[in-house]
């Protein structure tokens, strides 16, 4: 059974910021469907009631924070953009951060 | 201890034979040694622990060329005991492989037949121990990389509890797995090394201020139980490694100890677990590797170009088959089929070593490997076969546990190892039973 095409090994490397030759990505799209299958025993875990509970306090915790990140290569070319572009917040040329509570004497006002 | 220096192991090592098992080598006149426990012995160390003075490259073009600003806790514990560091030793590429074929510097060869591996990932430091080069050698363990390549140079292999040596300069590869452990000629030597760099570290949140081994050496083993891993002696293993190893499960029979047969009924799914964890955790950790920050860079016309050109210049085959795998583990809609399964399985493995355990068996004795050392290139085209060498010495890392590979003899030539597992922080009772079977067993140093 085929779990990953040569597409989804495209998308992968771009997740990885790895760049693949022809060759390789065909030969990497047999490797990870030989181990990706051998990963099939992996269906016989337990479930884990407490771990899905722990789990779903961690998701809406990470939500308050934008939630988990989807799975999109990160473009570290952003950098060839000025910050004003990608920056949440900045003034006169400097970054904008939230003051730790310590200064503030409670939660941060994000300016 | 040896009376060899770098000049000398260098000049071994040029020679048409050379075994390739060090890929720098100190200055000897940097003598720095004094006084303590390993007072003027020359150690090597594993190519990814961080020293001041040599190159830190874990086997990887991406890393050429690079020296580190700090150095690792466990080397520099060696050097406060007294020992010097002869050079760093040839590796699989960030620790991932199981015969050095990996290493971008070429593989090592095994001292015993040079037309065999000599295991990985540490299997530099485990030829150059078993070579003669060195008494002591410090290697790392993720998921058997002292232990396996102990067993297929006949020597003696220690992957300690996790936390019981600071990974503070160890670079990372699977964090969660990954820990420094010791080679020696015998257990004494191996054990010597683990005491010295053992201990916790507030630079490494994950070291734990754990009682330091108590050692003790027995001259029988009245009242103590040794438990055999059914799961672990069936099919699927040598039948020389086999006799070997029943050799020693006599051996410990005969020095007084109860043997009983236990169960792991998880061991199975062990390498798909670490497969999927070690690959995850890998992923993150070498995002590291930019082009930015370390060693390499490729050239190219734009920031995110320049990271891809680097990266995919900069591993090695091997590396990029893991990091993809990790990739893909923890990617949207397969996250919870792969890395939560995956995590669960991990637990199940502890769980079944500590129902053991409860149960009173005192150590686990098994293979350390299925089977002795392979031809090199013999597993190259075929990344599961390779994985599947790993099948006796993951589960203890997946759970955390102590474990080491000891001689137990030869198969027409070739060492084989018989790997003991102890309870957490119970190292002292695994080397203790490790000496037994030095002295028990026919083709010990």
């Amino acid at each position: 059974m085929t779990r990953v095409t040569e597409a989804d090994v495209e998308r992968i490397a771009e997740l990885a910021h790895v760049r693949l030759e022809r060759g390789e990505r065909e030969r990497l799209t047999h490797d990870m469907n030989q181990i990706l299958a051998h990963a099939d025993a992996l269906r016989d875990a337990t479930p884990d009631t407490a771990e899905a509970e722990e789990r779903d306090e961690a998701d809406e915790a990470a939500a308050d924070f934008g939630g988990v990140r989807p799975s999109e290569a990160e473009r570290p070319d952003r950098l060839a953009e000025t910050p004003d572009v990608w920056a949440p917040k900045m003034a006169d040329g400097f970054f904008v951060v939230p003051p730790p509570p310590a200064v503030t004497g409670g939660e941060g006002d994000g300016s | 201890m040896t009376a060899l220096g770098p000049d000398a192991v260098r000049r071994r090592e040029a020679a048409p034979d050379g075994l390739n098992a060090f890929v720098s080598f100190a200055d000897e006149a940097d003598d720095t040694s004094s006084d303590g426990p390993l007072a003027g012995a020359w150690v090597a160390v594993k190519d990814n622990l961080a020293t001041l003075e040599l190159p830190t490259t874990c086997g990887s073009r991406i890393l050429e060329g690079y020296v580190s600003p700090f150095e690792a806790t466990a080397v520099r514990r060696l050097r406060e005991a007294g020992g010097r560091v002869l050079g760093k030793t040839n590796m699989d590429e960030f620790g991932m492989g199981s015969s050095t074929e990996s290493s971008a510097w070429g593989p090592s060869l095994n001292p015993h037949d040079r037309d065999r591996v000599p295991g990985g990932s540490s299997g530099g430091s485990a030829a150059a121990v078993a070579a003669g080069y060195v008494r002591m050698a410090l290697g790392s363990d993720t998921g058997g990389s002292v232990r396996q390549p102990a067993a297929f140079c006949g020597v003696v292999g220690i992957k300690p509890t996790y936390g019981r040596v600071s990974r503070y300069g160890l670079v990372a590869y699977a964090s969660s797995l990954d820990q420094v452990g010791t080679f020696g000629r015998t257990v004494d030597d191996a054990a010597r090394l683990l005491d010295v760099v053992a201990g916790p570290d507030p630079r490494d949140a994950t070291s734990v201020e754990a009682q330091p081994i108590q050692h003790r050496r027995v001259e029988s083993l009245e009242g103590l139980t040794v438990g055999l891993p059914s799961e672990y002696w069936e099919g699927g293993v040598d039948a020389g490694v086999r006799l070997r190893l029943e050799a020693v499960r006599e051996a410990l029979r005969e020095g007084g100890a109860t043997v009983t047969a236990v169960s792991l009924p998880s061991t199975a799914r062990a390498i798909p677990a670490y497969y999927v964890l070690a690959p995850a955790e890998a992923s993150s950790n070498l995002s590291r590797y930019d082009g930015v920050r370390f060693g390499l860079r490729t050239d190219a016309p734009d920031l995110a170009s320049m990271v891809r050109a680097t990266r995919s210049d900069g591993f090695g085959v091997e590396v990029k088959r893991r990091i993809m795998l990790g990739a893909f583990a923890l990617s949207a809609g397969y996250y919870d089929a792969y890395y939560g399964a995956a995590q669960r399985v991990r637990r199940e493995i502890s769980d079944d070593f500590r129902a053991v355990f409860d149960a009173g068996v005192d150590v686990l004795l098994t293979p350390t490997t299925p089977g002795p050392a392979f031809r090199l290139g013999e597993k190259l085209d075929d990344p599961l076969a390779m994985y599947l060498q790993d099948v006796f010495t993951v589960p203890p890392n997946l759970a955390g546990l102590p474990a080491m590979s000891v001689p137990a003899g030869t198969v027409d030539g070739l060492p084989v190892g018989a790997q003991l597992i102890g309870p957490w922080w119970q190292e002292a009772t695994m080397i203790a039973v490790a000496r037994v079977i030095e002295a028990r067993i026919e083709g010990g140093p």
